[in-house]
């Protein structure tokens, strides 16, 4: 009847080699303390540029910044951003361009936060259109990006402005969530 | 309004999603359409345009959606309702359909479908196909008399 009394010793007795063993901050991967993140930067470069390329080997963005100041912690790292930008490619062509005044990448630059003067452009014979916002946050690597401050859209002869926006820059889509107002200008001869 | 064709086309809603490779945008939630004296409301309106961004079709869904215009500067409004309305800027035609009903000064058109050619300014209306009761029912207002025309436009001179 006792037998699984030795098996739940052995186990604790290895949890609590396990414990012992690992320092405590490998634990839980715990936040980085103020202290932590106000040390001194690991690394700074000035003039970043780098290229990401996606599984076929095409260009899919460039992701550069006037000033980079990397900062490595135990399990996570964060680099602070100047003038970040990022431009994405669609067959070896530019189309999006997201730009701001800083900005802050995450988890090996998958998670992107813009702040100030946040602006996305899109370009492309007959599809330019332009967004501006106050901050964003984005997942380079999905092209996907959502704020909840207020965006405004001007495109060709229209202007919408709304509050919160999830935009697939892969699909060409994008919701406004709340508050929506637009305004199309109307030129002669519209086609059917 | 002839002069509301050359207005802006103002859209006020909840919801917006768009999507730019069919050049599509879906408004939905309390949605509020104006050009001059031209207004639509409804729950959800599709707003279809082209690459040059210029708008061809609008199309509002609604229990009911609604339609109003003012057609001249002498003459009231045109009031229309229907569960879908559907209109094409260019043509300036109102495609009304599911318990459509047209009312311009007094004069009423019920029924499934209703064309409208606004500057044509002429209806054709359908029944429901399923041969039932609803067909097409139009009330037109008797012409006033000669002589009280003239009375009401000699009150009109005093």
């Amino acid at each position: 009847m006792r037998t699984w009394i030795p098996l739940a010793v052995a186990l604790l007795v290895a949890l609590g080699l396990w414990i012992a063993d690992s320092p405590p901050d490998q634990l839980g991967g715990k936040r980085p303390s103020r202290k932590q993140q106000n040390q001194a930067a690991d690394l700074v470069i000035r003039g970043a540029q780098t290229s990401h390329f996606d599984k076929n080997g095409l260009l899919a963005y460039q992701f550069n910044s006037d000033k980079l100041t990397y900062f490595q912690y135990t399990r996570r790292d964060r680099a602070d951003l100047v003038n970040p930008e990022i431009i994405f490619f669609e067959e070896s062509e530019p189309r999006w361009q997201v730009t701001a005044r800083t900005g802050r990448a995450t988890n090996n630059g998958s998670n992107v936060v813009f702040r100030g003067n946040v602006v996305i452009e899109r370009s492309g014979a007959g599809a330019e259109s332009k967004l501006s916002t106050s901050e964003l946050q984005m997942k380079p690597h999905d092209k996907y990006a959502h704020t909840n401050k207020t965006v405004t859209i001007s495109n060709l002869g229209s202007q919408i402005t709304g509050k919160g926006m999830k935009a697939d820059l892969n699909k060409n889509h994008l919701e406004l969530l709340s508050e929506v107002e637009s305004t199309y200008e109307t030129r002669q001869g519209t086609p059917e | 309004l002839p002069g509301d064709r050359d207005q802006p086309i103002k859209v006020k809603s909840e919801h917006l999603e768009a999507d730019r490779s069919k050049n599509l945008s879906v408004y939905s939630g309390n949605v509020e359409i104006s050009q001059g004296s031209l207004k639509i409301s409804a729950d959800r309106v599709e707003v279809y345009g082209n690459e040059k961004g210029e708008l061809s079709r609008v199309v509002a869904i609604g229990k009911p959606a609604r339609f109003e215009q003012k057609v001249s500067a002498s003459e009231g409004l045109v009031k229309a309702h229907a569960r879908r309305i559907e209109f094409t800027i260019r043509s300036d035609m109102l495609n009304l359909s599911g318990e459509a009903f047209v009312d311009r000064d007094g004069n009423t058109l019920a029924a499934e479908k209703i064309e409208y050619d606004m500057s044509g300014e002429q209806m054709k209306a359908q029944g429901n196909q399923k041969g039932e009761q609803s067909g097409v029912e139009m009330i037109w207002q008797p012409e006033k008399p000669a002589n009280q025309k003239n009375n009401n436009s000699k009150k009109k001179g005093q």
